[in-house]
């Protein structure tokens, strides 16, 4: 300890004297010392910020980044979305409208009500964020309007179908039991009253008692007995379409009725100006008489007609 | 005011003047920088704790929309989605009732059948660049031989019938992959009964043109309003044995007896007739016989696309008359 002793030389008193290091010089040389050193620090610290982005940065920036790759994840899904709803849209507009004679969607149409959400997005003010968002709200509106586009084209073939079960499509007398079909439509001599007028349907020469189908849906206008048809059904097709079956034995239908294609009506027969046990089939389209041979597939065999038959039947179980 | 300092040295008993020690300067100017150091880590500290920089406050700021604005966007995708599955569950049930046969996954692989097709695309320009090739020759043998002229020549005729054949697809600009239905047994759309369906339907919006698929003669036009069978209708007779009908058309723009040219318009796709959609019933008649009009479609398709055509037309779904 003593060898650390320093000594001055005090030239009043002649003699070596020990230094004595008084409070106010020890804070002075502490705080010289810590200000150099403050200094320093701090002359590393603005070299470190213009070197090296800050710490706090950095990971932020990081956690910016695995964000930003989260969201490029989205932006996928988002364009498989979109493909999903493009292949949906075409398909419509080419297969589903084509097919039932619609007008394809315009583009307008399809764009319905995109406006609005993407003013409500403009607040963002990230891009990434907006424009994902404008994507998605784009495609869920445009989605809105594919579904509510296939519904109008469920609707529409709803309507359609039922067209086509209306309209008068099958042989009104099973072939098994049909013996012969006159094919005569038009001017003819008739076989009884002997002089020409025109023949408006098609007979269908078959035994007594033989089954008559409906042809197509439709309802029951009349089924009454008349002079020249004897018992004769009418049914009315909708769709302008319009069937009657004469000569009839006997009719199971009353006026009002709803029938279904394959539906029994009424039994082969002979009465009122007939020839022979035969039905007389016509059609009327908007009220002309057209020629039935058109109305029925010469070519169905007799199996699937028995399956239309049993498919008419069974509906008129479920009716009663 | 530096004063002269002194240390008493016990082995000399003198005091002795004190230098400026190298190693005690050294010593000072290191501890000098181990608190600059240390102050350089608290202030790094500070900065990073304390004090937001605008950068860091901005990034700070994206994060956080980035991470909630994530759940809402995933909640809109999720919605997407099952409308997504809503409307393909809608577009199968329609596809069900429409065609009466499921609708195909679109996203499944594509079968290549193993079978070599060449594209007969080009098919005339060969056979006429052959012809002219072969009368060359022709001239050139006869020059020589008069026996051999005789019996090798080749028919102009021979040459016709390959532009007459039935070979292309009866519609403009026809996506071969929208044959409807195909040849053989069918389902009727109007009583859903099997039928034997003569030919094949071929769909398109009103108004595409219906083109003559060789060349050949009208012999047949028939137009009518009846809802039911054939409609408007044309037949063609290419020669050689080769008849084609079109039915169900829209407007016909061709007059009976007109000599036809191959790929001319003759028709307006339309519904006339019996039938469910706008199409064309296109039916070949070979010698008399219907036959299958796919298998005779070589122009205008490769390998692929008339396969794909081909498996179409195979299916047994519901047709459009």
């Amino acid at each position: 300890m003593a060898a650390r002793q320093r000594y001055y030389y005090n030239p009043e008193t002649c003699k070596y004297e020990p230094v004595v290091v008084s409070g106010k010089e020890f804070i002075r040389r502490t705080s010289v010392f810590l200000s150099i050193s403050f200094v320093i620090g701090l002359a590393g610290l603005i070299y470190f910020n213009v070197k090296y982005p800050l710490w706090d940065e950095i990971l932020l920036r990081e956690k910016n980044q695995s964000l930003k790759t989260e969201w490029q994840a989205l932006y996928q899904d988002i364009n498989a979305a979109s493909n999903q709803l493009e292949q949906l849209e075409l398909n419509d507009d080419e297969n589903y409208r084509a097919i039932l004679d619609m007008a394809p969607l315009s583009a307008t149409e399809r764009q319905a009500g995109v406006g609005g959400r993407e003013k409500e997005n403009a607040s963002i003010n990230y891009p990434l964020i907006k424009i994902a968002y404008d994507q998605a709200d784009k495609i869920m509106s445009r989605l809105d309007i594919e579904r509510q586009s296939y519904e109008q084209l469920h609707k529409e073939l709803a309507d359609r179908e039922k067209m086509w079960s209306s309209r008068p499509a099958i042989q009104p007398i099973d072939n098994k039991d049909l013996t012969h079909l006159h094919t005569t439509f038009g001017m003819r001599a008739h076989p009884l009253l002997g002089y020409v007028r025109p023949h408006k349907g098609l007979d269908f020469t078959a035994p007594k008692n033989s089954p008559v189908y409906a042809t197509g849906d439709g309802k029951v206008m009349n089924a009454e007995r008349s002079q020249s048809y004897g018992n004769v059904i009418y049914i009315n097709h909708g769709f302008s379409f319009e069937t009657r079956y004469a000569h009839l034995t006997r009719y199971i239908v009353k006026a009002g009725e709803k029938v279904k294609r394959g539906q029994v009506i009424g039994y082969v027969g002979s009465t009122g100006l007939s020839g022979g046990s035969h039905l007389h089939y016509e059609i009327l389209y908007k009220g002309d008489h057209i020629n039935p041979i058109n109305f029925f597939q010469r070519d169905l065999n007799n199996k699937e007609y028995e399956k239309l038959i049993e498919l008419g039947g069974k509906s008129v179980s479920s009716l009663d | 005011m530096l004063r002269i300092k002194y240390r008493y040295n016990v082995k000399t008993l003198r005091y002795e003047r004190v230098g400026i020690s190298v190693p005690n300067t050294i010593f000072y100017i290191l501890s000098l920088f181990v608190f600059g150091i240390l102050f350089f880590c608290a202030l790094i500290l500070v900065q990073n704790y304390l004090i937001n920089t605008p950068t860091e406050k901005a990034l700070r700021q994206e994060n956080k929309a980035l991470k909630t604005h994530k759940n809402v966007l995933l909640a809109k995708l999720e919605s997407a989605h099952s409308l997504i599955a809503e409307i393909k569950r809608s577009e199968s049930d329609l596809h069900q009732k429409l065609f009466d046969a499921p609708l195909e996954n679109t996203d499944s692989k594509e079968r290549t059948p193993e079978m070599l097709l060449a594209s007969a695309s080009d098919f005339n320009e060969n056979i006429n660049a052959v012809s002219e090739k072969l009368e060359e020759f022709l001239a050139k043998a006869h020059l020589r031989s008069n026996h051999f002229y005789l019996y090798a020549s080749v028919d102009k005729e021979d040459v016709a019938k390959v532009s007459s054949l039935p070979a292309i697809i009866p519609v403009e600009n026809f996506d071969h992959g929208k044959l409807m239905s195909g040849f053989g047994t069918r389902i009727n759309p109007f009583h859903k009964g099997k039928y034997y369906h003569d030919g094949i339907d071929l769909a398109a919006i009103r108004g595409t043109n219906v083109l003559a698929a060789g060349d050949g003669r009208v012999t047949l036009l028939k137009r009518s309003d009846l809802q039911a069978s054939y409609g408007n209708y044309v037949e063609i007779d290419h020669g050689y044995g080769f008849v084609t009908r079109y039915a169900n058309l829209g407007e016909i723009t061709i007059r009976i007896g007109q000599k036809i040219q191959k790929g001319q318009a003759i028709a307006m796709m339309g519904m006339s007739g019996g039938s469910i959609a706008p199409h064309v019933h296109y039916e070949v008649i070979k010698n008399g016989k219907n036959i299958n009009p796919v298998n005779v479609i070589v122009e205008g398709l490769d390998a692929k696309q008339f396969h794909k055509m081909a498996e179409a037309s195979r299916k047994l779904n519901q047709s459009l008359d």
